[in-house]
């Protein structure tokens, strides 16, 4: 059983890392210069009639290239059955490289095959791929480790027994606050009173571990208590509101070995257990040259998720240290922000920005359409 | 003619006389003339003799500065020899059979007294008579005694004669292993064997054994031979030696023997070489020997010139042990307290052994101690170890028990993570062995080891692997020069993981070994120049290939198990050692190998000409119970030879097939506790590997330092890689997810070597490569392109030091540096966006290199004070090993997890590691 070594190798790894006091440091790769780039397909087709599908094509670059990838422009994608029904991407106004399909539904008992006409020409096409029908998530549940965090499990099963591989990403979504409120801004070097608040944020995070599980080896095709993601409490994710949304995705068997390859190349802890690397790209090739890398799974289905929301009220409330009275002529020649007005007087409590604005903090001030 | 009588001093000698005739009567018989100046006593006596015909007994180193100015005629014998011994404490006697008795202080009596009952019989014996002072003072010793060797006769036939007998510790009656007995005059020697015994042939007349074995006190013994016979050998040992300093074979066998690439490590060395945890750990000091290479620091995978860590015979006993580690790694799973010796065979290996690939590594235990009740013990940072040994029935039989375990979890408490502090983690190893010498002919021994490693974390995932062995032996010598042994073995691995974190996904997953061993060999000393070895092997093999169960009345997963397989691997084997002149040495050895594949069991077939993928499944074939699926036959050929340049140097030589028919199936760096093996069948076809080395030795301060130079070239065929992304565990087509392997590799290796002295240890450098190619170049899963890759232990250079210096009797020092190219890995060369994330990818295999490996490590051996009568001796080792603190990386990976590429090195002993371990015996 894969997955079981897999883990235990990881836990064995583990120990013998924490044992004995060994030390992780920063490595920085060889600089390996390649001119070659390669194509890269991103995407996945919904096929529940309510999503849109969303498809990116880029460029590989070399490791220690920081720029963005180099999006593939004005390139056609085709997505057809085999009974030659044929859907068309459309290239996003808004994104290059970003290609989308408006919601259609899709016939799940055909088989699909991509294919991508590039703009200088070249094609490429997948492997005709079966699209999956993801059962419903039974539940997203949690368990609390002490006061120092809580535990995000899901729970499905397929009655039919015909998903037996699955994938899961979820997005966390938590409100946070600044330690104050600020009541006023200064605009055009008068005080006016705040229109929008600033001390209430929300913040959201994507999955970025790759997440699968096979109920292969059991009897039954029942997934039970899967974790999805630790939330540490000092995070402050659990501090007031926290909700997680983990969407599930069914996969066929290639899909499943595609992933775990691309797991263990991309998620290895080091460890002298670890496999090699592999060469591996995925089920999309070049039509005129064969031999040529093009990397990306094309697959598509009904996937399905569950949102939880989460209160425990775990972690320290924020503190400002950096707080001030201040006359408004004295603070214009700052950057502190007003957070209220000392009745009776010209002064103002004023607080450095981070104590104030939450935004400084990565989130924003809108709040989610989902949040109650 | 010179005759030699047996020294004065010693006066037991029987000597036979014929009663009858009269000495007068036939002196006057015989008259002699003699005119000499200044010639020497022997030229005088030869003389007398020619003259008389009589024959003169003495010893001649008495008479050797003695001129003889002498000038007589006609005169009687008797005349002659008085005038000659006038004034002085010499005397004569001439008994009736014409000999002449030259002794010094009294005189032989030659006659018995008239009284005597038996003077009319036939013969007689008589005693010389000595003062008794110097009898006490000279029989104390059995070093001052003459030993007759063989029915004594008067006159002496010329040719050669064989003495063999046993080289005993007088304390305990060990069996010296590796003493050697030899002449300094002609120069002739030989080592005594694992029972202690040896065998030496030497020309007849008196001699002057020497016996030196290490860690005891040399000694000698005078022989005087006149036909085969035995001498038994009891040596004390050197006060200043421990009585576990194990003994090291013959101070030149470097250079003599015909034997390269061999590496004898005593347990007092491998003491000396200071280890991670504290524990004097065998492995690892096997790792300092050029040749021996090793992933990484927490691993006891051994790389032996190019070969993969499954291509190691780990023998205990002669019985091989699948997993000599304990922790994963940390600890070599023996208890160093009872361990004989290590030897490792890296180039030319005995064609008694067979079986793996790239080498023999013989661990060996030693006797309990046949005198006294003895024990000792130590405790370390981690572990605890005791053992007891003592004699069953006196100087017959012996016993040694030993144990060893963590005696605490505290390690892994200390570490942060709450998953590794509610964990536990705990291992021992237990050992028996009886020793028993049933008569001079026949020794037996059986010998039983088990250990045991056993983790959980956080109470929900278990894990535990076991190592168990019986073996009995029976050592017999047919005759002085045939030597036989039988040895009935049964040896177990397995291991066992369960996970119940999910009652629903609750299993436990297991795979095992099982082997039954029996071998049969045979030493044939047909002449001083010709042995034979000769013998038989055979071993059934029973995998459990793997199984996983359900564990709970809730856990829903499927029974899955693999078939079990069996299989039957037979050899016999031959191998001559001849000494072609005293130059020349050469064995050559043959040793036939059979493997067979046996049912019950279903095979895939796959269609001819094609992969083998599921998908070209033809048909599934269904053996019987027993029936061979497939038998392999193949000879494995096993040559060397000595050439030698002088008395110090010598050229060696050496040509090696070997085959190997169970293969660890295993996809990670370095062996991986949940991996498994898998025997030869249908598809997998036997490992084979082909050596040739050349070497050149010499010893230099009479033995003391030892260099030597070897290189080697090596062929693996059907070395075992797989494809990416197939699972190696449970994988019921397992022929599916491998690629076959050739693999090329060479070196040189440099060594200079000194063990004895205040200062002793040794250096060592390598040069070696380690180069593999997938069979079928053209296949897509082919790594590299088809193209050579280096090996993931391909480390080319390597530089070792191992030293120990003896400040007193009780302080000595252990330094350790280590040095060598750092590992090749294979390096991201690109990275791409996708699903959220930066995603990084490969191409070719091992085409880069983690940072230079350089590592010091220091250790303080403290004995106790060296009172021979006290309770118990003590010993305290403190050491600090990675004393620079150097951040060797283990290995290096890269992550995109985080959202980008970040690069990691992981070194796992990152910081100096300081240890104490407290040793006792008493």
């Amino acid at each position: 059983m894969q997955e079981a070594s897999i883990y235990i190798r990881l836990l064995l790894s583990g120990l013998l890392i924490s044992a004995v006091g060994s030390c992780i440091d920063p490595f920085n790769p060889p600089e390996i210069d390649n001119t070659d780039t390669f194509l890269v397909f991103d995407g996945y087709v919904q096929a529940n009639g309510t999503d849109t599908s969303w498809i990116r094509l880029s460029r590989t670059q070399n490791v220690h290239d920081p720029s963005s990838p180099v999006k593939e422009r004005n390139a056609g994608i085709r997505v057809e059955n085999e009974n030659g029904d044929a859907f068309i991407f459309l290239p996003a106004p808004h994104e290059a490289g970003l290609y989308y399909l408006p919601p259609v539904s899709l016939d799940i008992s055909q088989n699909y095959r991509l294919s991508i006409s590039l703009s200088n020409g070249k094609t490429y096409e997948s492997d005709w791929q079966r699209f999956s029908l993801s059962p419903p998530i039974d539940s997203v549940t949690y368990t609390l480790n002490g006061r120092d965090g809580i535990q995000i499990y899901v729970h499905t099963h397929d009655p039919a027994g015909q998903t037996r591989f699955y994938k899961w990403t979820f997005e966390e979504t938590w409100e946070y606050r600044t330690p104050l409120n600020s009541l006023y801004e200064i605009i055009d070097s008068n005080v006016v009173p705040r229109k929008e608040l600033i001390n209430q944020c929300w913040s959201h995070n994507n999955a970025t571990h790759i997440n699968l599980f096979t109920t292969a080896a059991l009897s039954q095709d029942l997934v039970r208590s899967h974790p999805i993601t630790y939330v540490p409490a000092n995070t402050n994710r659990l501090l007031l509101g926290y909700s997680i949304i983990v969407r599930q995705q069914a996969l066929t068997r290639e899909g499943y070995d595609y992933w775990t390859e691309l797991a263990r190349n991309n998620e290895t802890n080091g460890s002298i257990f670890d496999p090699f690397p592999s060469q591996l790209s995925g089920n999309i090739r070049s039509v005129s040259h064969p031999k040529e890398k093009a990397f990306g799974f094309f697959s598509g289905g009904v996937t399905q998720s569950q949102r939880i929301f989460v209160r425990e009220y775990l972690g320290r409330y924020p503190q400002c240290y950096e707080i001030d009275t201040l006359g408004l002529a004295d603070i214009l020649q700052t950057n502190y922000v007003i957070v209220e007005n000392i009745p009776m007087t010209q002064v103002y409590i004023v607080a450095s920005p981070h104590c104030v604005d939450c935004r400084l903090q990565g989130g924003t001030t809108k709040r989610p359409p989902f949040w109650p | 003619m010179r005759k030699v009588l047996p020294p004065i001093r010693i006066l037991l000698t029987f000597i036979l006389l014929s009663a009858a005739g009269s000495v007068h009567a036939q002196e006057k018989a015989q008259q002699v003339s003699v005119d000499f100046l200044n010639i020497s006593f022997d030229l005088f006596i030869g003389d007398l003799e020619r003259q008389t015909g009589y024959t003169f007994f003495y010893d001649p180193e008495r008479f050797d500065s003695l001129q003889v100015t002498m000038q007589a005629k006609n005169q009687t014998l008797s005349a002659i020899l008085s005038a000659l011994f006038r004034d002085t404490d010499f005397h004569f006697s001439i008994d009736p059979s014409n000999r002449v008795f030259i002794t010094q202080k009294a005189p032989i009596i030659t006659r018995l007294p008239s009284e005597s009952p038996d003077s009319t019989s036939g013969s007689v014996i008589s005693y010389a008579l000595p003062d008794s002072e110097e009898t006490n003072r000279l029989i104390s010793s059995e070093e001052s005694k003459v030993h007759d060797i063989g029915a004594k006769t008067y006159r002496r036939t010329p040719g050669n004669a064989t003495i063999t007998g046993y080289v005993r510790n007088i304390k305990n009656g060990e069996p010296l292993i590796g003493a050697a007995v030899f002449l300094e005059k002609p120069s002739i020697g030989t080592i005594a064997d694992a029972l202690g015994y040896y065998s030496l042939t030497l020309p007849k007349g008196k001699h002057t054994l020497r016996i030196k074995s290490f860690g005891m006190r040399e000694t000698h013994r005078t022989v005087d031979v006149y036909g085969n016979g035995t001498l038994d050998i009891e040596m004390k040992e050197s006060v200043i030696a421990l009585r576990e300093v194990a003994i090291v074979a013959g101070a030149d066998a470097n250079v003599a023997g015909s034997q390269m690439g061999q590496v004898k490590l005593s347990m007092k060395t491998i003491r000396q070489i200071p280890s991670a945890l504290g524990e004097s750990d065998l492995l690892r000091t096997v790792m300092a020997v050029p040749g021996v290479k090793s992933v990484g620091e927490s691993s006891v995978g051994l790389n032996i010139r190019g070969g993969s860590a499954d291509q190691n015979l780990i023998t205990f006993n002669d019985v091989p042990i699948y997993n000599p580690s304990h922790l994963f790694g940390f600890f070599t799973s023996f208890n160093p307290d009872i361990l004989k010796d290590v030897e490792l065979y890296k180039s030319a290996i005995p064609s008694r052994y067979g079986g793996r690939l790239s080498s023999v590594l013989e661990i060996n235990s030693r006797d309990g101690n046949r005198k006294k009740l003895v024990g000792a013990g130590g405790i370390g940072l981690v572990t605890g170890k005791l053992s007891i040994e003592g004699p069953i029935v006196k100087d017959k039989s012996s016993f040694l028990i030993s144990g060893r375990s963590t005696y605490s979890d505290w390690l892994l408490k200390k570490v942060q993570n709450p998953s590794f502090r509610n964990g536990s983690a705990s291992f021992y190893d237990v050992n028996v062995h009886l020793s028993h010498e049933v008569d001079q002919r026949n020794s037996v021994y059986l010998s039983g080891y088990l250990s045991n490693d056993r983790f959980r974390l956080v109470g929900d995932t278990a894990y535990s692997y076991q190592n168990k062995l019986i073996s009995f032996k029976w050592k017999r010598m047919l005759s002085k020069k045939f030597f036989g042994s039988i040895s009935l073995s049964h040896n177990q691995y397995s291991y066992d993981m369960n996970s119940t974190r999910v009652p629903e996904n609750a299993f436990t997953l297991g795979f095992g070994i099982r082997q039954y061993n029996a071998r049969l060999d045979f030493e044939y000393d047909i002449s001083d120049t010709y042995k034979l070895h000769f013998g038989a092997a055979s071993t059934r093999y029973e995998l459990r290939s793997g199984d996983m169960t359900a564990v709970g009345e809730q856990s829903l997963v499927r029974n899955n198990a693999l078939e079990p397989e069996q299989g039957l691997e037979s050899a016999v084997y031959l191998e001559n050692h001849y000494d072609i002149s005293r130059r020349l040495l050469v064995s050559a050895g043959l040793r036939l190998s059979m493997f067979n594949y046996l049912g019950p069991k279903n095979v895939s077939l796959y269609a001819p000409g094609l992969p083998l993928e599921k998908q070209y499944i033809t048909e599934t074939v269904q053996y019987g119970k027993g029936e061979a699926i497939r038998t392999y036959l193949q000879p494995e050929y096993r040559a060397s030879l000595r050439y030698a340049l002088s008395g110090n140097e010598s050229l060696k030589a050496s040509f090696n097939t070997t085959r190997q028919y169970i293969h660890l199936l295993t996809n990670t760096m370095t062996i991986a506790p949940t991996d498994v093996w898998k025997l030869s069948d249908l598809h997998l076809e036997p490992q084979k590997g082909a050596q040739v080395s050349v070497g050149w030795y010499k010893n230099l301060m009479n033995n003391k330092l030892e260099i030597s130079a070897e290189t080697y070239y090596k062929q693996i065929r059907n070395f075992l890689d797989f494809k990416s992304g197939d699972s190696l565990i449970l994988n019921h087509n397992i022929e599916t997810a491998t690629i076959n392997t050739n693999g090329k590799a060479y070196g040189v290796e440099l060594m200079a070597k000194k063990l004895a002295g205040k200062v002793n240890g040794w250096v060592a450098y390598t040069y070696s490569r380690t180069l593999l190619r997938a069979l079928d170049r053209e296949s897509e899963d082919a790594p590299n392109n088809g193209d050579y890759y280096p090996a993931n232990y391909d480390k080319p250079h390597d530089f070792t030091f191992a030293g120990n210096y003896k400040f007193t009797h009780r302080f000595n020092i252990s330094l350790n540096l280590t040095y060598s190219t750092g590992r090749p890995y294979t390096p991201p060369v690109g990275k791409y966006f996708a699903d959220g994330s930066w995603r990084i990818f490969y191409a070719e295999r091992n085409q880069y290199r983690i940072p230079d490996y350089y590592r010091v490590d220091v250790s303080l051996n403290i004995e106790g004070n060296h009172k021979i009568k006290k309770l118990a001796h003590s010993s305290w080792t403190v050491a600090v090993f990675n004393l620079l603190g150097r951040r060797n990386p283990s290995s290096v990976y890269f992550q995109t997890a985080s959202g980008s590429v970040e690069g990691y090195k992981l070194s796992i002993f990152g910081n100096p590691v300081p240890t104490i371990t407290y040793n006792f015996r008493f």
